[in-house]
């Protein structure tokens, strides 16, 4: 077996993971067959409709629009029987398979070019608000910690109200604010270049629309975050290694470097466990905002009930999530050197 | 009486949720000569934890001192420890005054190596790490660590070595006056004496000045001090010297508590059921009067109603009791 | 539904619980100020949407002409429309104080849906143990890596907005907010299963069913109230959002569905701040009153050692 804990660790986690990430797929592959409306059968009607409409109304169906139609039965694992439709559907996902989407009709694009198009502008919004936003709020919350008295009060009030304001208000506040009264950042959906290409125009475009949904998110986030540091830095003020620390002599400074050290570790699994939420949060400001990355993709494959689009974006979805936090989890048992240092000495 | 540390009127309470407070040192006048092995006795929850901590003025909530003064004799003078400044007071701790505290399993860093944490001390009081690294590193050997132990993480000691441990860092920087709360507790038998003749040893040889041990262990601090407090339900009933205090002691507690020892050569823990009928009081309530009064063979009606006042036999020599206040 | 012997106990135990409390309770500055606040709230959706004409959709009770001409759309805030016009000629300010009161009720059921689910599950957790214990946990670690606002979406984008009623949004909320409130209960069960009392009545020979309702569950329902007003701000949250998006019930006026109007006709770019300003607030302060509420209420249930050396 494994001797060492923190390999074992590693496996034990992977395995839940992976049932987990099983459990998602099963259910989005579920969902639109069990879902009242039959959302299965409308969209092959669209489909249909959308062959008929071509040839002027007439009964005949184009060509091509037949072979959409074939595909789509492939690929929803219509034409197997019932028990091997899941398989059949979750390899083809693997594969990289994804069917097709509507949602740019007349145009009709493969899904998974689509989610590779707008997967990068959702990474680039929401990966640096994270970071910025966990470590400003890291410090401030260790700050207000440390100083106490009145500081500390008047900080935690304005930073617990400042938490409370839901994101998606706040983003309407900031573009009122900032787009409507001072410099513009254009709301509506695609900017115009919308192809990822590494010329500064594109770039450009994409900073200035990357402004303002990542000033709300990195507001919201270093509320949150900031509380919660300040919670975890308190409460690794009052324990006795800090008492002894104090006792031997060692000035606030230290014992406020030891306090946070120690409390980054409770942090970074509040990180973990938030990390679904943080990134829905992303994904409501794409939405309203219009910001051309997964969430504005998935408005408009769930305004078109377009399955593919939905189960794979889904699903992808999901399959980041999983992968995230099962990141996390491996980085905090590293972390932890209670959990990588493998055998316990004993005297 | 040339002393290293005095409290005037000290009370230390512990403020608990709904106003209720723990009278844990409730008016201590002492002294605590200077030099060699002092004792401060009692049960659990008599105070004396909480009085050790009072002297090194280590007071932190929800510990509040409601009232007293506690006085450091410096080289010559006296220095209000309340009056003296934080840095002053930082440079101190550890050189000056030191403590081995009681929550010893925790009272290291769980993130940091202990060598880490021992160049941290001596960085800070302007040391050389390394040399200081080296001088635990003999101490280790002394109590019978490894060397590697510097290398660990506290997670990966055993209660044993983390309180030993402990021992050694608290001692590192040779303070002038060390208190000791139960520092051998967690240790088995042999390791007990290890760990006391070490202290001892630094004692005697004049790394520290003065050690003030906290125990319930009587025969221990009896074998090893020069002088004793006798501490009950947040009031310090008796001191004196060991010898004067063995031979002749004078407050009835002092007496019980002596007496419930066996006599020949076998060490065994003091045990409450054995000795003294009935329990020590409750600190949030204590008894009125004289803590002891309750289970005291000697009560008078006096002893119920009002606390006794400190009665200087002789020099040095102190007892809280009614009984030495009638006229002979 | 009918109230059964362990449910009536517990609420005897509640309200003996309430009465030792109570004084406490009202002279908790959080608590005060955060109660205050929640019930200002509720009264206005009442009392407003008394007031106001009861349709939102009706675009001619103020202008007394039939449809919807070109004038009355985007008024400002005035007399007649306190806050002003939407982009079809109705009534903001009704629109404000209908979808607060609906948007209440629907967070009061999937709050108490979520806090019966959450209370049941960690008792059985926390209590049994075993299997059931292994299979409760790991549920909630699914629902908690990947988020309630994904879950909503998923479930909500495939069904129709004609069948997207109140209730059903309200169920579907309330039936997914168990995972975080879950892990408490059990904890809190777990610390009182290990203590004197339940081995007591073990020894006296009790049902386990009997410890459960007798003994545990009086000394946690101050904690089953903490967690049944951080379900219902949570699920404003999550109606809010969706309803922002559109997906949010679509039967009512609710506050999310508010939202959804005000970004469909446009009100930022018109600069109409009597539109999206009150609404936000209204939804800032019923989240940052239940938030007070909350953190009154924990001080009261539980209170720690106040005096550490930094405060809590």
């Amino acid at each position: 077996m494994l001797k060492s804990r923190f390999a074992r660790y590693v496996v034990s986690k992977a395995v839940v993971y992976s049932v987990l990430w099983f459990l998602a797929a099963f259910l989005n592959f579920l969902l639109p067959r069990i879902m009242p409306g039959e959302p299965v059968r409308r969209f092959l009607e669209t489909l249909f409709g959308m062959g008929q409409v071509a040839t002027g109304g007439g009964p005949q169906i184009i060509p091509e629009m037949e072979r959409y139609m074939k595909e789509a039965e492939r690929l929803l694992g219509l034409d197997q029987p019932p028990l091997l439709q899941f398989p059949s559907w979750f390899i083809n996902f693997l594969r990289g398979d994804w069917g097709f989407s509507l949602a740019f009709a007349p145009d009709i694009r493969p899904v998974r070019e689509l989610v590779m198009q707008f997967l990068p502008n959702t990474l680039m919004l929401l990966l640096p608000s994270l970071i910025v936003s966990w470590i400003v709020g890291n410090y401030l919350g260790a700050y207000l910690a440390l100083k106490g008295g009145k500081i500390d009060k008047v900080g935690l009030s304005t930073l617990q109200f400042v938490a409370q304001i839901p994101v998606y208000w706040l983003l309407i506040l900031f573009i009122f604010i900032f787009g409507v009264h001072l410099k513009w950042a254009p709301i509506t959906g695609r900017p115009l270049r919308m192809i990822p290409s590494l010329t500064w125009g594109y770039v450009s475009e994409l900073l200035r629309h990357m402004a303002l949904p990542m000033i709300t998110m990195i507001t919201v986030g270093i509320g949150g975050w900031s509380i919660g540091m300040r919670a975890y830095v308190i409460y690794q003020l009052n324990s006795n290694y800090i008492r002894y620390a104090r006792t031997m002599g060692l000035p606030q400074r230290v014992l406020g470097r030891y306090a946070f050290r120690n409390a980054l570790i409770p942090q970074f699994t509040a990180f973990a466990i938030n990390f679904g939420g943080m990134f829905a949060g992303n994904l409501l400001v794409e939405m309203i905002y219009g910001y051309p990355g997964m969430g504005s993709l998935l408005a408009m494959v769930m305004g078109r009930l377009d399955i593919f689009g939905m189960q794979a974006i889904f699903t992808f979805t999901a399959t980041m999530l999983l992968l995230a936090n099962f990141t996390a989890d491996i980085i905090y048992g590293f972390l932890d050197p209670r959990i990588r240092r493998g055998l316990i000495e004993v005297a | 009486m040339d002393y290293v540390v005095r409290t005037e009127n000290l009370k230390l309470y512990y403020i608990l949720p709904r106003g209720i407070y723990v009278k844990a040192v409730d008016g201590v006048t002492i002294k605590i000569p200077r030099g060699g092995v002092i004792g401060l006795v009692g049960e659990s929850g008599s105070g004396k934890t909480t009085l050790g901590e009072g002297i090194l003025y280590l007071i932190d909530p929800p510990m509040v001192k409601m009232n007293g003064r506690i006085f450091y004799k410096l080289h010559g003078g006296e220095v209000d420890l309340e009056k003296t400044p934080q840095e002053t007071l930082e440079k101190m701790r550890g050189v000056e005054l030191a403590l081995i505290p009681q929550y010893s399993m925790d009272a290291l860093n769980p993130t940091m190596k202990i060598g880490a944490f021992i160049k941290d001390i001596a960085r800070y009081h302007g040391k050389d790490p390394v040399e200081v690294l080296n001088n635990a590193l003999e101490k280790f050997k002394l109590l019978g660590l490894p060397s590697t132990i510097i290398d660990r993480y506290p997670h990966e000691l055993s209660g044993g070595m983390r309180q030993r441990t402990v021992v050694v860092i608290s001692t590192l920087l040779n303070p002038k006056f060390l208190v000791a709360d139960e520092p051998v507790s967690n240790l088995d038998v042999v390791q007990q004496h290890v760990v006391v003749d070490f202290l001892v040893d630094l004692v005697e040889k004049g790394s520290i000045e003065t050690m003030t041990i906290i125990t319930h262990d009587l025969p221990l601090i009896l074998e090893k001090s020069r002088y004793l407090l006798i501490m009950y339900g947040g009031h310090i009933v008796e001191t004196g010297s060991r010898d004067e205090l063995w031979s002749e002691p004078l407050h009835p507690y002092t007496k019980l508590f002596l007496e419930s020892i066996p006599s020949v050569g076998v060490r065994i823990e003091v045990k409450r059921i054995k000795g003294i009928s009935g329990n020590p009081p409750d600190l949030r309530f204590p008894p009125p009067g004289c803590r002891f009064h309750p289970r005291c063979p000697f009560m008078m009606h006096i002893c119920s109603e009002k606390v006794p006042p400190d009665i200087e036999v002789k020099p040095g020599r102190r007892v809280k009791c009614w009984l030495f206040t009638v006229k002979k | 539904m009918k109230p059964s012997l362990p449910v009536l106990y517990i609420f005897s135990k509640i309200r003996s619980l309430r009465e030792t409390l109570l004084g406490e309770l009202f002279t908790n500055r959080r608590f005060i100020v955060g109660f205050a606040i929640f019930l200002g709230l509720v009264i206005f959706g009442y009392v407003g949407s008394f007031l106001a004409y009861s349709d939102p959709w009706d675009t001619s009770y103020y202008t007394g002409v039939p449809g919807c001409p070109n004038e009355y759309r985007f008024l400002p805030p005035s007399l007649k429309h306190p806050l002003g016009t939407d982009q079809g000629c109705r009534d903001i300010y009704t629109w404000l104080v209908v979808g607060l009161k609906n948007s209440l009720w629907v967070a009061a059921l999937a709050a108490s849906i979520t806090t019966v689910i959450a209370s049941s599950l960690g008792l059985i957790a926390g209590y049994r143990g075993g299997v059931l214990d292994d299979i409760i946990n790991f549920s909630s670690n699914f629902l908690m890596v990947i988020p309630m606002f994904i879950i909503l979406l998923m479930l909500l984008a495939y069904i129709p907005p004609e069948a997207r009623s109140s209730l059903l949004v309200a169920i579907v909320i309330g039936i997914l907010g168990w995972p975080g409130p879950t892990r408490v209960v059990r904890s809190m069960v777990m610390q009182h299963k290990a203590s004197d009392y339940v081995d007591v009545a073990k020894l006296m020979n009790f049902t386990p069913t009997e410890i459960v309702f007798k003994e545990i569950l009086p000394n946690i329902a101050s904690y089953v109230f903490l967690i049944y007003i951080s379900s219902f701000s949570g699920a404003i949250f999550a109606e809010v959002g969706i309803g922002a998006i559109g997906y949010g019930p679509w039967d009512a006026v609710t506050l999310g569905r508010t939202f959804n109007n005000m970004l469909g006709g446009g009100a930022i770019f018109i600069g109409a701040w009597w539109w999206f300003i009150p609404v936000g607030l209204v939804v800032v302060f019923l989240s940052y009153s239940l938030l007070l509420i909350n953190l009154g209420l924990q001080h009261v249930f539980n209170p720690r050692l106040k005096l550490t050396l930094y405060a809590v």
